[in-house]
């Protein structure tokens, strides 16, 4: 399917859903800009079409641009081989705070390795989807923090051990 | 009358094994019940080895982050650089001389070879041929040399640069690479005696690790351990990157119906396709390697990279690599994440291993060459 039917239809199925259309930095792949509420319906609507089929959800990477979280979607057909590129954002209001995002398991079941190391590194939490892990699998059990904001300071010490090196004056 | 005390307890047993156990290939913790012998659940946690890698390298200076993508996965390091380098390359619209272009594919396929070796070793030695074990650890031993004469390092070679590589293959190199490429050749066909057709290694690696190709495909896997599902994918022949376009690659690939399809022993047998395919590409690259530079700019300098983004594939030794780069227009990267095709595998891992023995634990996981330097990143 081309670009201009899939956009038609995301409009029509979902209308308002699509917020911006641009192209991937100065690749060809094309990026949609989605609504934070849509996601979910989008994302069943692109795999389920036998049209479209994107049915792999090749990577999902977050970043923090200013005060928000940008979360972009890479996702791809086995049948087709074709790629879009999906976006969405949160904004990070409560400085420290966990910031809430839908979750797309229950459409690409693979998205849980990476909303599972979202939810680590960037204090994420996904709703309503199929991941229910809620301790660490990353950083150590009683890390504080979440490192992949562009806000987090280095702690000195990490479970009573200094991880900076003391510069002493008799050496 | 019998005594109680004396029945046999037939509850399931727990075993937690890990996060560093003589079964396991790299740290992680699997927590397995077995109704005796056979595993009926499994869970595994990872973040072990968490370096920090993203974090570090939002830290660095741009050319100082192609050091850091190497801690990515030291088995595998070239794939980490390549991704990084072909991202900044592409927001910088940074041309890649042709002569680079073949130097990174040569050392791309050095690279798979050796990780693909040291899978079979691995293998090998669950599977209790520790001769061939020593034998393929000999033969990947020359594959380190070449990495060694083109970088310096045998791991880890931080040899890529934007716009090319840090310096030119030395001389005599490409005849000594041809020389090893021979070497292997015959090696592969003194496994196929050794290991591949040894009824000891069909009777431990047949329908033992059994992916099916539903599950290959629903946690993403690619690579080896997806190709011997039925699963095709390979990035060097679907979007070619750095010059693969010019090269014929016979990509393997376990056939629908094939007896093995899936298990153990066919997750090796491609593998081992896959390194005679590697060498294939290493003949053709030196045959068309063409006289020029090594790279577009001078290897040492600091480069700007404006603002902007870029999102690369590349086939690396264990599947799909993908790295997001962005690019605010600052002295350091604004944020590279990479998509790490282990993750899959380990994904699939506690769907996988119910149903097989405990003795085959050793031999699953090897089978699926499962990094987890780049899982816990």
């Amino acid at each position: 399917m081309d670009k201009k039917t899939l956009l038609s239809k995301l409009n029509e199925v979902v209308p308002g859903a699509v917020l911006r259309k641009q192209r991937m930095g100065r690749s060809e792949m094309v990026c949609l800009w989605i609504e934070t509420k849509s996601i979910q319906r989008v994302a069943e609507i692109i795999k389920q079409d036998n049209e479209i089929s994107l049915d792999w959800l090749e990577n999902l990477s977050a970043m923090q641009i200013g005060e928000a979280l940008v979360f972009t979607y890479v996702v791809s057909s086995w049948k087709f081989g074709s790629t879009l590129i999906l976006r969405g954002s949160a904004d990070i209001n409560v400085s420290g705070g966990i910031v809430s995002f839908p979750s797309v398991t229950k459409t690409w079941p693979m998205a849980i390795a990476f909303e599972s190391e979202i939810e680590e590194l960037f204090g994420v939490s996904f709703q309503d989807g199929t991941l229910h892990k809620k301790e660490k699998s990353l950083l150590l059990h009683g890390w504080v923090g979440f490192p992949l904001r562009k806000d987090y300071v280095f702690p000195k010490q990490v479970l009573g051990i200094s991880h900076c090196q003391q510069v002493t004056s008799n050496v | 009358m019998f005594d109680s005390s004396e029945w046999l307890n037939t509850d399931l047993n727990t075993f937690e094994i890990g996060p560093y156990d003589y079964r396991l290939q790299a740290p992680m913790k699997l927590s397995l019940k077995a109704d005796g012998e056979l595993i009926v659940s499994a869970a595994i946690e990872t973040g072990f080895l968490h370096k920090g890698v993203e974090k570090a390298l939002e830290i660095q200076k741009w050319r100082a982050s192609i050091a850091y993508a190497d801690r990515l996965d030291s088995s595998a390091a070239v794939f980490a650089e390549l991704a990084l380098c072909l991202g900044v390359e592409e927001i910088i619209m940074l041309p890649v001389p042709p002569r680079a272009q073949k130097i990174r594919i040569i050392l791309s396929e050095l690279n798979r070879i050796s990780s693909h070796l040291a899978c079979v070793a691995a293998v090998a030695r669950s599977t209790g041929a520790l001769a061939v074990m020593h034998h393929v650890l000999r033969d990947r031993e020359q594959v380190l040399d070449l990495l060694e004469l083109v970088s310096g390092a045998r791991f880890s070679p931080n040899f890529l640069r934007f716009g090319g590589v840090k310096e030119d293959v030395s001389d005599g190199f490409i005849e000594k690479m041809i020389e090893t490429c021979e070497t292997i050749l015959i090696r592969l066909k003194e496994y196929d005696k050794t290991l591949i057709f040894s009824d000891t290694f069909i009777g431990r690696a047949k329908k033992v690790g059994l992916i099916e190709k539903k599950l290959a495909n629903e946690t993403g896997m690619t690579g080896p351990n997806a190709k011997a599902t039925g699963l095709m994918y390979d990035v060097r022949s679907s979007s070619p990157y750095s010059g693969y376009a010019d090269i014929d690659i016979n990509v393997p690939l376990a056939p629908a119906g094939h007896e093995h399809l899936g298990d153990a022993y066919a997750r090796i047998l491609i593998r081992i396709q896959e390194i005679a395919t590697s060498i294939d590409i290493l003949k053709q690259a030196a045959e068309k390697m063409p006289i020029g530079d090594f790279c577009s700019k001078k290897p040492e300098d600091e480069i700007i990279v404006p603002r902007g983004e870029a999102y690369i594939r590349v086939e690396s030794s264990r599947g799909l690599l993908g790295c997001h780069v962005v690019s605010d227009g600052g002295p350091t990267p604004a944020r590279i994440q990479f998509r790490t095709p282990s993750m899959a595998g380990v994904m699939a891992l506690p769907k996988v291993l119910p149903g097989n023995k405990l003795d085959d634990l050793s031999v699953i996981l090897s089978s699926m060459d499962l990094g987890m330097s780049e899982v816990d990143k």
